[in-house]
């Protein structure tokens, strides 16, 4: 593979691959800063920043790599980096330890003598219910469930672009799916979807 | 509960993320097809994820973000 960060700058080449091929990833990356931001005015200015930086950067992503994860790495370290130093705050990891395993499952079961009911009453949950779920959660657990569940992210890419080890990984995601499922059920018990 | 279903759902996450080696893979799988408890709690963990995914990844972006990148981008030195 030759290299291609001798480019020179605004090479008409890479500017159109970067249009066929990033722009379209906008509504992924727009919804990902949306609850990583949890709000819409932040998430423009967050996608905003992420699109001139991977632009600026594109000469130094390798053709043939993993696209979306290169520029979900950009967006996750805009958050951390730019948007959450603007609030004066660090990530937070920080959150109830003591929610039980199958807290969701436990809870739902017994309520219907149909097997498998506990997922369809999951069905009944809408939509933006599911969003202010996930973006109850702290941000480390936030995070980790979004880029895995919503992004489909491996352990391996998710560790590069968090830049903490897969066991940290594995620990986050298993906490914050804990934290969503109660975080679900209490949504749900509020709506009257079960009792 | 037995010692293999307490493996299974410890090792489940994995399992359904996707991250199990093809022989630890076999084996789970194996297990959940003959013991219908541990198969229906993973078909429910698979259930949450997919719904987590479907619900959370289908907003619209605002069409005057669109141009404002594109904006952007036409007029930066770029790459």
């Amino acid at each position: 593979m030759t290299r291609s960060a001798e480019v020179v700058p605004a090479d008409p080449v890479l500017r159109e691959r970067f249009e066929r091929e990033v722009m379209p990833l906008m509504p992924g990356l727009y919804g990902a800063a949306l609850r990583m931001t949890r709000n819409p005015s932040d998430a423009e200015d967050l996608v905003q920043e992420t699109y001139l930086r991977a632009f600026r950067g594109f000469a130094g992503f390798q053709e043939g790599t993993n696209l979306k994860a290169w520029i979900y790495r950009i967006l996750t370290n805009s958050f951390i980096n730019t948007y959450r130093k603007k609030q004066r705050e660090p990530v937070t990891v920080e959150g109830p330890d003591d929610i039980e395993e199958w807290y969701l499952y436990d809870r739902l079961g017994g309520r219907h003598v149909e097997p498998s009911a506990e997922a369809e009453v999951l069905d009944t949950i809408p939509d933006e219910a599911v969003k202010a779920a996930l973006e109850s959660l702290p941000e480390g657990f936030r995070l980790a469930v979004l880029l895995a569940d919503v992004e489909g992210f491996s352990y391996k890419e998710m560790a590069q672009m968090l830049d903490i080890p897969i066991g940290t990984v594995m620990s986050r995601l298993h906490r914050g799916r804990k934290a969503l499922e109660k975080a679900l059920w209490d949504t749900a018990q509020e709506r009257g979807i079960v009792k | 509960m037995k010692a293999e279903c307490e493996q299974t759902l410890r090792e489940i996450e994995r399992f359904l993320d996707g991250e199990m080696q093809e022989d630890e893979r076999t084996s789970l799988d194996g297990h959940l097809k003959d013991c219908s408890p541990c198969m229906e709690r993973a078909d429910f963990k698979r259930h949450l994820k997919e719904l987590i995914a479907s619900s959370c990844g289908c907003d619209e972006v605002p069409p005057e973000l669109r141009e404002r990148v594109q904006r952007m981008i036409a007029h930066d030195p770029g790459p």
